[in-house]
């Protein structure tokens, strides 16, 4: 055959190329799926909960990435009382690094199932912010449970990308 | 969602300073070039990990920046005009062995830049033997010499 020496398999050459726009297409999706908070923390994939009978609401990332920073930020009505205290199921709370609490609490106790933070509070009349300050230290799927009182609690789930 | 405006931010940024910085300053590849590429890459990476560790981040951030190439190199394909202004255009510098110097001055090549590139792609050994040498948008010089008699 004349002609040049060569490899060339166009029909072949044709499918890669197809899939190659499909993968681009791919590409496309995840980066889209991502700016829309669904691959990790970001403006969209906020959450809150609150107490149907109200006094403590929750704010949380519902999508979180391994090892990376995210924050629980916690609003209490003290209710006149001088402390606070907040619980977390120790489940949960033990697959992160709390890395900061704002404010410090006075008092940290452990029991079987729960963890309990206390607070002093310095003006009752405003809601108290708590921020916790967390690492993920697993991945995949996560539920959680905080609490005030002894058993007023929101139940939520975040899931944490490798 | 932030990870990925970070990477875009940073890559439009590196494109605008290093368009302005002109060809010669990738291509020549000197070890002040390579230390400055080193440099550069290293708080590129620093702004763009920020705090997230994850396996997740990385590849979202690589995604991204194949994502701008894959972006980039369409919108060239179909517009000529912005293709001209993300690449350049090439630049004849020397014409029948005559050097262009008022062109060679503005691109900063001089030359022996030139004659390294005849005798590196060409085997050329003079000046008169090139017909044209071309500073190609790489920032590399292209030779064509004379023809033979």
């Amino acid at each position: 055959m004349e002609g040049l020496e060569i490899d060339q398999d166009l029909r072949f050459q044709q499918r890669m190329w197809i899939l190659q726009r499909l993968g681009w297409g791919v590409i496309a999706c995840i980066i889209l799926a991502a700016l829309l908070g669904l691959l990790g923390p970001g403006p969209l994939a906020l959450r809150t909960l609150d107490l149907p009978q109200g006094g403590f609401s929750l704010e949380y990332q519902r999508f979180l990435r391994h090892r990376a920073p995210t924050r629980l930020l916690l609003q209490v009505k003290s209710n006149s009382q001088e402390e606070v205290q907040i619980w977390y199921d120790r489940a949960f709370i033990e697959h992160f690094l709390v890395t900061q609490i704002v404010p410090v609490p006075t008092r940290v106790e452990v029991n079987a199932e729960r963890l309990t933070y206390t607070f002093r509070v310095n003006d009752q009349k405003k809601p108290f912010l708590i921020t916790f300050s967390l690492e993920p230290e697993t991945f995949g799927s996560l539920s959680g449970r905080v609490g005030i009182e002894r058993d007023d609690s929101l139940y939520f789930r975040q899931f944490v990308y490798p | 969602m932030e990870s990925i405006v970070r990477v875009v931010v940073m890559y439009v940024f590196l494109l605008l300073v290093f368009r302005i910085a002109g060809r010669r300053t990738l291509s020549q590849m000197t070890t002040f070039d390579f230390v400055l590429l080193l440099v550069i890459s290293e708080q590129t990476q620093q702004a763009m990990v920020a705090n997230d560790p994850s396996l997740t981040n990385a590849f979202l951030m690589i995604l991204t920046l194949i994502g701008l190439d894959i972006t980039l190199s369409i919108i060239k394909q179909h517009s000529p005009e912005i293709e001209k202004w993300l690449d350049g255009t090439p630049t004849i510098i020397v014409e029948n062995g005559r050097p262009l110097k008022d062109r060679m001055a503005k691109a900063r090549v001089d030359e022996s830049d030139v004659l390294t590139a005849a005798r590196h792609l060409q085997g050329l050994e003079r000046m008169e033997q090139i017909k044209y040498a071309v500073l190609e948008r790489s920032g590399g010089i292209t030779i064509i010499p004379q023809e033979q008699k």
